[in-house]
């Protein structure tokens, strides 16, 4: 157990050093207040953390760590979600316990089977391990971009992608959200895919935002 | 006090304000159409009602400032009961728009539309059973086939408001809460205002103090720091997790029973390579249809009979007794005159080919063809800045420029609008001017038709590429709904025509008749042949016509079609050769729109934008033409 809370330690620093608008320190909330001075201290004296002008950050070796914890935490919940299609409530507290036990070959072999995701189910990048940046290009994977099925095969959302929130927001109020089941009728000289019994016709850029588990 | 229809795009609200109030709106299939409010009065069972027929929108969180109308009526007050127009088949969308009037309380009732369609796709739906879960009424109608119209209208009598409640993960439940001790109170629930609020839409921020909106922003941003999904995402996908909970209870699928001949026309239409001979199969039966039969035999019948044989004819006879004056007589009659220029053009030559072509667009738009040309057509109308989308303005634009102008407003972005209105004025011939025009160029050569039809497409393209790198702002993502291929209904094209016959009488025969007195004024004062002399160097040089043709090129800013048609007389009288008449062709079909276009283009991008266009298309207009015409000598080609 000791070594978990210096794990999620490490990947709360990560976190709260990727910038993102969340309090990371609020994730720590996986360890408990357990998280003392004490480990801090021990964390600096092993090398994973290093002190400059009285504040704590991540060594290089603790940066390393603490990005591999984070990715196998984002990938578990990928997991969880994509493909054992558990809820939410589980997403957190079985992420935070599997991360810690999963070696590189199964984190690899997990990586692949999800296609190299790059965000979590809440939206949060996924750091790249060494399978993504092999399989940069195209490895048949069973999470595919929407673009990509052929007309008269059918998919699955899993999820959508984009930085524009009007575009986001425009494709939810058309009910294109996870979970649902599209039809990709044709493809050329512009997309229409069939949602429900609504067909859709849609753009090259909007489209490659939709991400999909093919049906067979 | 007042009932509203609210619902998604082309679900048939229109058709259904039409049977509640009896007052004629457009309706159409393509979705966007209704883009102004529509409002009539209606007798039912407990007295009168103001019926409101709002804009169709798929969320009742505005995503743009287009769509806050519909929101804003809501919003109003005063309001009866709600009518919630679903089109059956997509019963899931209009669920999302009724979980939201759930949450704002508000009364409604669901008209369960199209209820026709569902069966030969083989759903079944469970109206009871969905009344019984959401507390309001349900109503199946088949609002073409009147059906379920008199069961809704009952139904309106009393309003309620479901009692359903279903709530949001705790963290946005809290933050709701305390957003609402901060609201004031207002029409709708302060719940659905502050989700309203958390997805975006502030719009009650100046009821409230500055200190209390920043108390809420603070709320609103330490809640969207949990999440890197945008809040309105996250609020969306629990209310479509409702409405998915609320589907599995009542909707049942069956194998469809199939109809083959109407969804496989849909699909041959979009076609990568059977589209292509669709489109233009429609053009060529539009051009049967308004250039042959329109513009030919019909303007035949009206010119050389009705009006040459008998109303000319009585008309002078009549002038010449009743007014002594040559003065007013030619007034009435003579070149220039009221009767014999302006209403012999205008119900003659004009009125026939815009009939038949508002009959022909009403057939395409009622069909559901449209959606499916700018299916075809978006990858070559992003060059232009626009997508395909814009299809509806400008194929509208080839029966009048000015109504096109006006349709605008369906586009998304100010970017596209104001690139589809210049192009409109720029380079979309309307009909009347097109039926002249292609009866002009038949007569010379079908390579000279050819070669006006190129430079036109290029003319279009690049400028419109030109624009798209200009004008600031985005094009919209093209996200279209295709509706089903459905047979037109002849009573609504006749009504919808005859809509637009009358529209086009009321704004544009006037200015015929405007336009005709100006030019027996500026003839009257010998100003005709003074703006001939001055610009004749420009005409006669640069475009190598002859002088006379100035006067077509001034009359053609009052009709475009009156220019052309000017030109045609021209013809007629062995004042042009074929190099000369492509010439002119290219230059009138570019010129300055007409006076009608112009005062749309003011109303639509106020009068600057307007002015600037103007300026822009006129020297362009003469640059194209006296290019060709050099470029004709140059190479030594003649037609
Ligand atoms: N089959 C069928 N078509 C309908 C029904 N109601 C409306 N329509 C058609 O649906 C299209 C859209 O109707 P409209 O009233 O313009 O929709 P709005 O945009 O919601 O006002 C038109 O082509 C109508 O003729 C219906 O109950 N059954
Ligand atoms: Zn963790
Ligand atoms: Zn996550
Ligand atoms: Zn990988």
């Amino acid at each position: 157990m000791e070594l978990n809370i210096r794990d999620e330690i490490l990947e709360a620093i990560w976190m709260k050093q990727e910038q993102l608008r969340a309090d990371a320190l609020d994730l720590l909330k996986c360890v408990g207040p357990e998280a003392t001075q004490a480990q801090i201290e021990e964390l600096v004296q092993d090398d994973y953390l290093t002190r400059i002008n009285g504040k704590v950050t991540l060594s290089q070796k603790g940066r390393a760590r603490a990005t591999t914890l984070v990715r196998s935490h984002r990938l578990s919940e990928r997991l969880f979600t994509d493909v054992m299609e558990l809820g939410e409530k589980y997403l957190e507290r079985n992420a935070c316990s599997f991360e810690h036990f999963l070696s590189e070959e199964v984190l690899e072999a997990i990586c692949t089977l999800l296609g190299h995701p790059t965000e979590c189910p809440h939206g949060y990048p996924i750091p790249p391990g060494e399978c993504c940046k092999r399989a940069e290009k195209n490895i048949k994977s069973i999470i595919v971009p929407l673009p990509s099925l052929k007309s008269g095969e059918s998919g699955k959302i899993v999820y959508v992608v984009t930085k524009h929130h009007h575009r986001l927001d425009h494709l939810t109020s058309l009910g294109i959200l996870p979970a649902v089941t599209v039809k990709m009728h044709q493809t050329f000289p512009s997309y229409v895919v069939r949602v429900g019994q609504t067909d859709i016709a849609m753009d090259n850029e909007v489209i490659q935002d939709i991400y999909v588990r093919k049906i067979s | 006090m007042k009932i509203i229809l609210v619902g998604n795009p082309n679900v048939g609200k229109s058709v259904i304000f039409g049977h509640l109030t009896g007052k004629y709106v457009t309706v159409s299939n393509y979705p966007g159409t209704t883009v102004e409010i529509t409002e009539g009065i209606s007798k039912l069972a407990k007295g009168q009602y103001r019926i409101v027929d709002t804009a169709g929108v798929n969320n009742l969180i505005p995503m743009s400032e287009d769509e806050s109308v519909t929101r804003d009526i809501l919003l109003a007050g005063d309001i009866n009961n709600i009518i919630l127009v679903a089109d059956a088949k997509m019963i899931r969308r209009a669920l999302f728009l009724a979980v939201q009037l759930v949450e704002m309380r508000l009364p409604f009732v669901i008209a369960l539309n199209m209820y026709d369609e569902i069966k030969e796709r083989g759903m079944i739906i469970n109206s009871e059973k969905l009344a019984e879960i959401l507390g309001v009424k349900v109503i199946p109608t088949v609002a073409t086939e009147k059906k379920g119209i008199a069961s809704l209208i009952k139904a309106l009598a009393d309003p309620a408001v479901s009692p359903m409640t279903f709530a949001y993960e705790p963290k946005i439940e809290f933050a709701v809460q305390d957003i609402c001790r901060l609201l004031p109170d207002t029409t709708i629930s302060k719940r659905s205002f502050a989700l309203m609020w958390l997805a975006g839409d502030d719009s009650l921020a100046k009821k409230l103090s500055p200190a209390q909106v920043q108390e809420i922003s603070s709320i609103r941003n330490s809640l969207a720091a949990f999440y890197q999904k945008p809040l309105s995402y996250l609020i969306n996908e629990r209310r479509f997790e409702k409405v998915d909970e609320i589907l599995k209870e009542i909707i049942k699928f069956e194998p469809p029973k199939r109809k083959i001949i109407l969804p496989f026309l849909g699909k041959i239409t979009t076609h990568p390579v059977w589209g292509v001979p669709v489109v233009l199969a429609v053009l060529f039966l539009l051009y049967e249809f308004v250039g042959v039969f329109g513009a030919g035999t019909l303007v035949g019948f009206m010119e050389n009979t009705v009006f040459e044989q008998y109303i000319n004819k009585w008309a002078v006879s009549a002038v010449n007794f009743l007014i002594p004056w040559t003065i007013f007589r030619d007034f009435f009659v003579g070149e220039y005159g009221l009767i014999t220029m302006a209403l012999s053009y205008g119900f003659a030559i004009v009125l026939p080919i815009v009939g038949t072509f508002f009959i022909a667009f009403s057939i395409l738009e009622d069909s559901g063809y449209l959606p499916r040309l700018a299916i075809m057509v978006n990858r070559i109308f992003k060059v232009m800045g626009l997508n395909g989308k814009a299809v509806l303005p400008l194929v509208l634009g080839l029966g009048c420029d000015t109504m096109a102008t006006m349709t605008t407003r369906i586009l998304a972005t100010p970017k596209e609008r104001i690139i589809t209105i210049f192009l409109l004025a720029l380079a979309i011939p309307c009909s009347a001017q097109l039926g002249v025009i292609l009866g002009m160029l038949s007569a010379i050569s079908f390579s000279a038709t050819i070669c006006w039809l190129a430079i036109e497409i290029v003319v279009l393209l690049a400028v419109g590429a030109l624009a798209d790198r200009i004008i600031p702002g985005r094009r919209s993502d093209f996200i279209l709904e295709i509706p089903p291929i459905r047979i037109p209904q002849i009573g609504n094209i006749l009504i919808k025509t005859f809509a637009r016959i009358k529209w086009y009488l009321i704004e544009v025969i006037p200015l015929f008749i405007i336009g005709t007195a100006i030019l027996f004024v500026l003839d009257r004062v010998h100003l005709l042949r003074i703006i001939e002399y001055i610009t004749s160097p420009l005409v006669q040089d640069w475009l190598g016509l002859p002088a006379k043709a100035t006067q077509t090129f001034l009359v053609g800013f009052f009709r475009r079609d009156y220019g052309a048609a000017g030109l045609y007389d021209l013809l007629k009288n062995g004042l042009l050769n074929p190099n000369q008449v492509l010439v002119s062709i290219v230059t009138i079909t570019l010129f300055v729109p007409c006076i009608a276009n112009f005062l749309m283009m003011v109303r639509e991008r106020g009068l600057k934008s307007a002015l600037i266009m103007i300026s822009l298309i006129f020297p362009f207009a003469i640059l194209v033409g006296g290019l060709v015409n050099h470029a004709l000598q140059l190479l030594k080609i003649s037609f």
